[in-house]
């Protein structure tokens, strides 16, 4: 299995400069190969919840193709399950899916790139791993054909392994033992994509407060406190960067003044 | 409304969320201050994530139910911090093994071997 080609592990097979637009394809499923095969098991959690649910397997199956969306998926399920009303589960749906707002506006100076006609289907693919994993391949290659090909890479590995591993869950039902702990492949493939994603003083901050607040913030209704953990998170790890760098303002501006100070001794 | 319907409508409003800012937006430029706030997105949100799936569960509350009247657990919708075992011990070893390799397959292997470890302990 392939490491994800991060900034700090590059995937020396291919050197971004020279690939074809089919290689940075392949490069994008070798990439993502590890997250898609963590996907499956969180598939498989869905699939079973929708086996235990009242809604009808095959229409569970058909969300995982068309919400591609793990957690909004498996609250549909339970709301649809628990005979709410559809404003509440389709709202709760969207609303934990809104973080994809945040994901397009991340990717937005990328797919201007792309061309037009490219933009909405493969903003259909947009989910926290290939947002992820395509914002760290894009520091490294800033060919926008390339750029779109490792995309579509990353993007339908993921469909194609969330729809698989639902399946599966959808066929083996409630004898998925969770003696497996199948659940923890969620938070841990998440956790995967959190720490190479954090890369300065201003990431760790934004890491921190993100989630002390969606901590906080837990009971907040219709699961927006992930919503407010990001935006306080957001605005932490800016302040953060705009103090440091008003220190390292001041640090040369009082090293200039200083070095003008010794300049006016010496003479 | 049918279950079908719903999954129609959450799919086609996932879609406006996915593709809205990416279309309408796309030839909107940047300003480098919005563009550190963009880097700070993937943090935020997945520190948030792992918070949110790690740490809280939700309440189970047990009574006898189904048809022969076994025991069956039913979520109380009680969002609770969940007790320290083995999915923080392995989450930290994978945390550490990620700080250090930056691999998302070693991650992977090493933090589900970890909890599978742990719990037959």
């Amino acid at each position: 299995m392939s490491a994800c080609p991060t900034p700090d592990r590059p995937d020396r097979r291919d050197t971004p400069g020279t690939r074809t637009t089919r290689e940075a394809f392949r490069a994008g499923i070798r990439a993502v190969l590890p997250l898609a095969i963590g996907v499956l098991p969180f598939g498989m959690v869905y699939g079973t919840a929708v086996v235990e649910s009242s809604i009808s397997n095959w229409v569970g199956g058909l969300a995982s193709s068309i919400i591609l969306a793990g957690a909004a998926q498996l609250a549909l399920v339970d709301l649809i399950d628990d005979n709410a009303p559809w404003t509440v589960a389709v709202g709760t749906a969207l609303v934990i899916n809104a973080r994809f707002l945040m994901y397009s506006a991340a990717l937005m100076p990328s797919f201007a790139e792309y061309p037009r006609r490219w933009r909405v289907p493969m903003a259909m693919l947009i989910t926290d791993q290939t947002a992820v994993t395509s914002l760290l391949y894009n520091e490294t290659d800033h060919d926008p054909n390339r750029r779109r090909f490792f995309y579509l890479g990353v993007g339908l590995a993921l469909w194609v392994s969330w729809g698989v591993g639902t399946w599966i869950g959808i066929a083996l039902g409630a004898s998925v033992s969770n003696g497996f702990q199948l659940e923890f492949a969620v938070p841990l493939m998440f956790l995967a994509l959190l720490v190479p994603s954090i890369r300065d003083q201003s990431s760790l901050v934004a890491a921190i407060v993100g989630a002390a607040v969606t901590l906080v913030a837990r009971d907040v209704p219709f699961n927006t406190g992930l919503l407010i953990g990001a935006m306080f998170g957001i605005a932490a790890g800016m302040l953060t960067s705009a103090a440091s760098a008003a220190s390292g303002a001041i640090g040369e501006s009082a090293a200039g003044a200083e070095s003008t100070a010794t300049d006016g001794s010496d003479q | 409304m049918s279950a079908l319907t719903m999954v129609i409508l959450a799919a086609l409003g996932s879609l406006v969320i996915r593709s809205a800012l990416v279309t309408a937006l796309a030839g909107v430029t940047i300003g480098p201050r919005v563009g550190r706030g963009l880097r700070l997105v993937a943090p935020s949100v997945l520190a948030g994530l792992v918070a949110q799936t790690l740490l809280i569960q939700e309440s189970m509350s047990e009574s006898m139910g189904g048809s022969t009247g076994e025991l069956v657990g039913e979520s109380t919708g009680e969002l609770l911090f969940r007790s320290l075992g083995s999915w923080h011990i392995a989450a930290a070893m994978a945390a550490l093994v990620a700080w250090r390799t930056r691999s998302v397959a070693i991650t992977l292997a090493v933090g589900m071997t970890a909890v599978w470890l742990l719990e037959l302990v």
